[in-house]
């Protein structure tokens, strides 16, 4: 057992502070009747990471159950830019999701948040940066939540949640794209985005799917071997 | 602040100490978010690209605006194709009005994203990974230090795979050649074996770092950053800028009507103030960068 540190009392003062935050920016923005969705929505985005982060940080983890994550990650970058060949086409969502079957959904939030961030070195940071991280994020916590209910077991299960990786990414991501540019946000024309962009939806799901069918057994085998092995605990 | 190693290579304003840099950034990212309004948006790009070409070189540069011109068209034309609201008819385009109003708006809202691409190309050069992860070792220090870990091993994965894909390629699974479907196997391949190997390093490294220490003790950054007297006074002036945006944000100065019919803004005292307010606070970097440029040269 750990003793409560200050620096643990002020991660929970902070996490506590960033709760309250959510209403009070959303109250501000409803105040003053702003219509900039695009700073609204990045404002959001960031703020409903954080809690995820600092409950992992709350956790104190050692090297151990981390290294593995930050292993994860970066080849989660890397794929991402050796596949950059095909457009579209990338073996990141399927590595997070893997990675999130073995260590949990929080491990898998970070996993996807920390690829995206890190992959953006060399694909470029924006205001999308957020969004990336995000939409990676959910999915690894996904992952998590529903192999850990030992909904990912079966190949066709696998194939349905990795084919809709690529469809909750590109929606994750036509938010930015409609608050960033079409004044008044509305269904209509998020949907319009929505069936533009169906196409690389469908091309980044079927990568997933491939990738998950090649190499989920025998990475799940990798992952749970090194974690066993070393006594990883999942989350 | 460290001033022990002002070398030409690092931009004016990333001399400063991390909060200094990273909360200016925040500051002017978030002005050109907030305000959809011609004269503001004009003003932050101007800033934005003025301060590129001082701090970012000519190859990064030419790379910006490469993607960030076909991105401005783009925004500008799908705003009036996918938004028909305002009241000046144009002209008909398949049974769709198209607007002066939507075509305006989406000048203004291209502009204001072409600006913020812009600008993270800047925070790019200033606030470095190490810059980054000092600023979030503070608040989250082990989600810092895994991300300070992450950026390490991506080049050293890389050199890795390379290492991978020639020893593939001698035996024959060269991925760069066969149809896609053998490809996409041989790349797989690879990044199956990288994980062996990676996952094995990964482990040696966390007891490496137990035996030596980590987690007793706070832990130290790679760079040492002072906060003196002079990034005190660079982010009050920060502070201040900040303060006259959010004002001009409040008393609505920074928003500007465009349906059903645009209200051209009538610029008064108040508003040319908070003009040159958003201008200082956009040219601030190049200002710093010249003044530390003309210093070097004079040392020289």
């Amino acid at each position: 057992m750990q003793k409560p540190s200050l620096k643990n009392s002020r991660t929970k003062v902070m996490f506590v502070l960033v709760c309250l935050l959510f209403p009070l920016t959303l109250w501000i923005f409803m105040a003053t009747g702003a219509k900039n969705y695009g700073l609204i929505s990045m404002v959001m985005v960031i703020l409903a990471m954080v809690p995820f982060l600092m409950l992992y940080e709350m956790k104190k983890p050692q090297a151990r159950e981390w290294i593995p994550l930050a292993v994860m990650a970066a080849i989660a970058a890397v794929g991402r830019a050796a596949f950059a060949f095909v457009p579209h086409f990338k073996p990141t969502s399927a590595i997070i999701v893997i990675t999130a079957m073995v260590f949990g959904p929080e491990a898998g939030f970070l996993t996807g948040a920390i690829s995206a961030l890190a992959s953006n070195l060399f694909f470029g940071q924006g205001p999308w940066t957020p969004w990336q991280m995000f939409a990676w994020g959910l999915i690894g916590f996904l992952a998590g939540i529903l192999s850990k209910h030992g909904l990912l077991k079966k190949k066709w299960q696998l194939i349905v949640f990795g084919a809709a990786c690529g469809y909750i990414y590109g929606w994750i991501l036509n938010i930015w794209s409609g608050a960033g540019f079409v004044y008044g946000l509305s269904w209509q024309s998020y949907i319009s985005l929505c069936v533009t962009s169906l196409l690389p939806d469908t091309i980044h799901g079927a990568a997933t799917v491939i990738f998950l069918l090649l190499l989920s057994d025998s990475w799940g085998a990798k992952l749970r071997r090194v974690k066993q092995k070393f006594g990883i605990l999942a989350s | 602040m460290n001033s022990g190693k002002a070398l030409k290579t690092e931009s004016g304003l990333g001399l400063y100490h991390p909060l200094v840099s990273f909360g200016y950034f925040v500051a002017v990212i978030a002005g050109t978010l907030l305000f959809i309004h011609p004269v503001f948006v004009l003003l932050s790009l101007g800033c934005a690209l003025v301060c590129s070409g001082l701090i970012n070189g000519k190859k990064t540069m030419l790379a910006t605006l490469g993607f960030g011109v076909p991105m401005f068209i783009f925004i500008a034309v799908a705003n009036p194709l996918f938004n028909h609201r305002g009241a000046t008819i144009l002209f008909y385009l398949f049974d769709n009005p198209v607007t002066k109003e939507a075509i305006i708006y989406g000048l203004v809202s291209a502009g204001m994203m072409f600006a913020a691409v812009v600008w993270f190309t800047c925070y790019n050069t200033v606030v470095t990974s190490d810059k980054f992860i000092y600023i979030f070792g503070r608040i989250l220090p082990s989600i810092a230090l895994i991300i300070s870990m992450t950026l390490s091993l991506i080049p050293r994965l890389m050199a890795q795979v390379k290492i991978i894909a020639d020893a593939q390629r001698s035996v024959g699974l060269d991925w760069k050649s066969g149809s896609l479907k053998q490809r996409i196997h041989s790349g797989a391949r690879i990044l199956s074996i990288l994980v062996s190997w990676a996952l094995e390093d990964a482990v040696i490294t966390a007891d490496s770092m137990r035996a030596r220490g980590y987690g007793q003790h706070r832990r130290s950054t790679f760079s040492v950053f002072r906060f003196g007297k002079r990034d005190a006074v660079m982010l009050a002036v920060i502070l201040l800028l900040l303060a006259a945006e959010i004002f001009a944000y409040i008393s609505g100065r920074g928003t500007m009507e465009f349906y059903p019919a645009m209200v051209l803004p009538q610029m008064d005292f108040i508003d040319a103030l908070i003009y040159i307010a958003y201008f200082a606070l956009g040219i601030l970097p190049a200002a710093i960068q010249i003044k530390e440029d003309l210093k070097w040269k004079q040392l020289e």
